[in-house]
């Protein structure tokens, strides 16, 4: 059974049911595979909405959406897929590019120097 | 038809639980404005009320500003760092004790106060290298740019909820989303909070008019410190803003203050540094 939900909805674990496509009508990715976080990131940085997923219906949405809490980065990749969401409206924008080069700078300088959780390891989310 | 906005006043000024600060804060407010007010005589405003004395002393003496001895009084604080630090660390105290365990499920409390926080430091760190007149109340003001967010997700949940749908359906940010659906948005709530706590009109402004800079007329420097810090924690990813994306910066804000990649570079270490000492600025928020 193929269910279609918003990306919102998308939990890790979910096994993707048919290709998605980006805006542009490019294969983002064939089917098959399971969700995992950075994909479901990956997924809103790169534009889809909407994914179709096996298995059983999704559980309904809560009344109230519940906090999506922010989560750390772990990688410079991860820092650089949140950077790409937190500037995805400032692509040709000067200013806010020499802000971003800095802020993946500094995040990235910092994941190398420590490896304990702080409150500034790069972090996307909502609330 | 009573406009949405007119709805929220009135649930907001009958709502008997809401957020109250100790009458310590109002005082010290008028008295550091008084030019015949001396040291000793705030430091004895202050120690009247014992558990913010010992509130702010743990502020004082947290790594954040790692003093090499230890500081034991009101008194021995305003001579290292001033009465106006002192000040703004007081209201930073009773801000956060405030809203110690206010927390609610649908809201991220540590992120928010993570965001705040981080706000502040950056404000604090940028206005020390625009050498501001403003320093030591730009943490303040960066600590309570946001308060109405917390306000509206407590008191109006629904439309809270159906504000993170349109965040997350339109790819909004938190205050496009709210405007949509309101026609205004937090600053708005937080800064009808700011004036019932009688703040004084800077510290009002700086809240209501952070998304807004070019509308400003008076307390420029302040609001725009607010604006240029919100912008860089964003851009961090320091705490939760309540949406993924940057806000724009504003170019005569950018240009007003000559901005450039250096100073940024200066104060985007400085924030990261800041956090990482900030541990017992979200302890207070816990006991």
């Amino acid at each position: 059974m193929i269910q279609r939900i918003s990306l919102d909805q998308a939990q890790p674990g979910m096994i993707i049911a048919e290709p998605i496509l980006d805006s542009g009508g490019q294969v983002l990715i064939l089917g098959g595979e399971v969700l995992s976080d950075r994909l479901i990131r990956r997924l809103i940085v790169r534009g889809a909405k909407e994914i179709a997923i096996q298995g059983e219906e999704p559980e309904a949405p809560p009344e109230v959406p519940k906090t999506r809490k922010v989560k750390r980065a772990e990688t410079e990749e991860e820092i650089r897929e949140l950077l790409d969401l937190r500037f995805q409206n400032f692509e040709n924008h000067e200013i806010m590019q020499t802000i971003r080069a800095l802020a993946e700078k500094h995040l990235v300088q910092k994941l190398g120097s420590s490896e304990t959780g702080d409150a500034a390891a790069g972090s996307g989310s909502s609330n | 038809m009573a406009t949405a906005m007119e709805d929220y006043k009135s649930v907001l000024a009958s709502a008997k639980d809401l957020p109250t600060l100790p009458n310590v804060v109002l005082r010290l407010h008028s008295l550091i404005r008084d030019p015949n007010s001396g040291a000793a005589e705030i430091a004895e405003v202050i120690n009247r009320d014992v558990a913010l004395t010992s509130k702010t002393l743990r502020l004082v003496n947290s790594a954040f500003y790692g003093f090499a001895q230890r500081v034991d009084s009101v008194a021995h604080a305003i001579v290292i760092m001033g009465m106006n630090k002192v000040k703004s660390l007081v209201l930073t105290a009773s801000v956060l004790d405030t809203f110690k365990n206010r927390g609610f499920e649908s809201f991220d409390y540590a992120g928010f106060w993570e965001h705040a926080i981080g706000t502040g430091i950056t404000a604090e760190a940028l206005a020390k290298h625009l050498k501001s007149n403003v320093t030591e109340d730009a943490f303040v003001a960066g600590l309570l740019h946001d308060l109405g967010k917390l306000i509206f997700c407590q008191y109006f949940p629904e439309d809270h909820a159906k504000v993170m749908h349109l965040i997350n359906e339109q790819q909004l940010t938190v205050s496009q989303a709210e405007n949509q659906l309101l026609g205004f948005d937090h600053t708005l709530i937080g800064s009808w909070l700011a004036e019932k706590w009688k703040f004084p009109e800077e510290l009002c402004l700086s809240i209501r008019m952070h998304h807004e800079p070019a509308h400003a007329r008076v307390h420029r420097d302040r609001i725009w410190l607010v604006h240029a810090a919100d912008v860089f924690t964003r851009a961090l990813g320091i705490g939760n803003g309540g949406d993924p994306f940057v806000p724009e910066r504003h170019r005569q804000v950018w240009d007003h203050f000559q901005l450039n990649a250096t100073l940024v570079d200066t104060v985007f270490q400085q924030a990261l540094d800041g956090m990482a000492n900030a541990g017992e600025f979200l302890e207070l928020l816990k006991n």
